[in-house]
């Protein structure tokens, strides 16, 4: 369980501070050599940097925060909490417009940024009175200067945006219960030495597991370039990454002659935490016969910190697992709710869209689920892309997707209606007719296994991949309706 | 090393790095062709600056689709060094 006395995040690293204390925090890499920092080094940058913000009156404000996965960008992060300010969190591959709106939307003070995002902070056109933090700035020592701001539960204590398309992303708001239940959680009860948080900081699974990675008193590799991935893995030798399914294809193809932990490549890997998107369940086997361990991850930005994490096993490779002791879940009509400790306060400024998805504490995930008599919870689709046929029958296109994915010449496949007929958008490995015809013949088989309504009567093929979102996934927009899809 | 060496060590490390059954040529795809992820290019361009001792920036990826692009952009940086 949680520890439930911890309330904000000020309490947070008062606790991260005691729990790491004269260890090791931290491992990074600059260029083949590897780096370190302690607890004691790291939290007396975070003090200092809230020092900083506190002198420039950003207590009770907005700031935003930029930059590559590095230790710098957690102690401008946890210096923000420090100073009693709120943090704002942007992706560095956003255009330089988008940042200038996006901190304009959520009313930015200040924006701490790293030499990655110089330019682009530079070019976005934000307002004189936003402040400029380089981190890293030396500055001369400030003493303290104003008296602590009091952090209640509730207030608002984290902002990041939901990976959506850019222009509509939504800002999700966490509290400060909400932040300190997401970090201090033990939803991992498996034991871990040093996980390598290679997964872009800027997303609340970035971020997230790295500092429960600190609370459950394990060290943090940081891999800042996924060009690096492998190095990380032998020079660091991490025992635990957290991915997203094609970096588990990436880890699964090089296991293969890895041996037991990767030991032949020079890794010790022990456990994966694939989350983000549909599992890779093909990759299971494998990965059990390397002496991996497989936890597949399930929640949502809206959701917090708190969500599924289920250990895999081959004979039942499909669910998303039972949920944690932490987190309640409902099925109503067929949609899954989640409610926890960790669940968003809201959308910044957006009632409308906040009152759609979160009733009495409720998140409404938008995602169809289906329980077993077992308790076990399989994904059947997305609420909002369902196909509402003439006949009143509703047909869920990612149970399709997935059905069609089989077939090894898709490449990438959306499922939506054209002339009233269930149609298969499809993206082949290969052009050539040849591949078109197994195409063609395995959605045929499909259509010999399913009642004629969920029957794919067209198919059109494209030339060229769907358009993605900057986290990878596939647009439906004007395809199938306005939603997205994860791959 | 020629141009012509540099270029067949870089299709080397291309296979090596993807794996790929495919025959790559100059005007393969890394994406639409070879099916690669973008996570997949990213490690091929890890595995291409440990083979020449060279930094890539991810930037420049933007601009490359094609094997063929991807040889010039090394060795203009093999050039560069």
């Amino acid at each position: 369980m949680s520890e439930q006395k911890v309330q904000n995040m000020k309490q947070v690293l008062d606790s991260l501070k005691k729990k790491t204390e004269g260890k090791r925090l931290i491992r990074y890499m600059e260029d083949q050599e590897v780096m370190e920092i302690s607890s004691r080094y790291f939290f007396e940058q975070v003090q200092e940097e809230a020092l900083l913000l506190e002198a420039q009156g950003l207590a009770g404000k907005q700031v935003g925060i930029i930059g590559r996965n590095s230790w710098r960008w957690l102690v401008s992060f946890c210096g923000i909490f420090q100073a009693g300010a709120v943090a704002v969190l942007l992706d560095r591959e956003l255009d330089p417009k988008m940042i200038g709106k996006l901190a304009e939307r959520v009313e930015l003070a200040a924006i701490c940024y790293d030499d990655s995002a110089e330019e682009k902070i530079r070019a976005a056109g934000l307002s004189e009175t936003v402040k400029r933090i380089p981190m890293g700035e030396k500055t001369e020592k400030i003493r303290k200067c104003s008296p602590p701001v009091e952090q209640k539960g509730e207030d608002l204590a984290c902002i990041f945006f939901t990976s959506g398309t850019t222009a509509e992303s939504k800002a999700v708001m966490l509290s400060q219960q909400g932040l300190a239940a997401s970090i201090c959680s033990t939803v991992n009860d498996k034991p871990f030495q040093a996980l390598l948080g290679v997964l872009p900081f800027h997303h609340l699974s970035g971020f997230i597991t790295v500092l429960n990675a600190m609370y459950l008193g394990a060290e943090v590799c940081l891999g800042t370039d996924l060009k690096y991935f492998y190095r990380y893995l032998e020079a660091m030798q991490p025992d635990y990454v957290c991915v997203v399914p094609s970096m588990l294809q990436l880890l699964a193809r090089k296991l293969k002659k890895g041996g037991d932990n990767g030991r032949l490549l020079g890794w010790n890997l022990r456990m994966i935490h694939c989350g983000g998107a549909t599992f890779c369940s093909e990759f299971l086997q494998l990965l059990h016969d390397r002496k991996i361990t497989v936890v597949q991850g399930y929640g949502a930005s809206e959701a917090g910190g708190i969500g599924f994490m289920w250990e895999m096993h081959p004979d039942r490779p499909d669910t998303i697992g039972k949920p944690p002791e932490e987190m309640e879940i409902k099925i109503v009509e067929g949609e899954l709710f989640l409610r926890s400790a960790s669940v968003m306060m809201g959308y910044y400024k957006d009632p409308e869209a906040t009152s759609a998805v979160l009733r009495d504490g409720w998140y409404a995930t938008g995602d169809l689920a289906r329980e077993d008599e077992e308790g076990y919870l399989y994904l059947t689709g997305r609420k909002n892309n369902r196909i509402i046929l003439a006949n009143g029958e509703n047909v869920s296109p990612e149970e399709i997707e997935t059905r069609l994915y089989a077939c090894k010449e898709i490449c990438e496949v959306l499922i939506g209606v054209e002339n009233r007929m269930i149609t298969a958008f499809v993206f082949p490995e290969e052009e050539g007719e040849r591949i078109r015809c197994r195409i063609r013949s395995a959605i045929e088989d499909y259509n010999k296994e399913v009642p004629l309504y969920r029957q794919v009567q067209d198919v059109r093929f494209l030339d060229k991949p769907f358009a993605k979102t900057t986290g990878g996934k596939i647009l439906r927009r004007g395809m199938t309706g306005e939603k997205e899809y994860d791959r | 090393m020629t141009v012509e060496e540099a270029k067949k060590e870089i299709f080397r490390v291309i296979v090596e790095s993807t794996e790929t059954e495919l025959e790559v040529t100059e005007d393969t795809s890394l994406v639409k062709d070879m099916g690669l992820s973008s996570v997949e290019v990213f490690v091929l361009l890890g595995d291409l600056e440990d083979a020449f001792g060279i930094r890539i920036p991810a930037s420049e990826l933007r601009q490359i689709r094609t094997a063929g692009e991807l040889c010039r952009l090394v060795i203009s940086i093999l050039k560069g060094k």
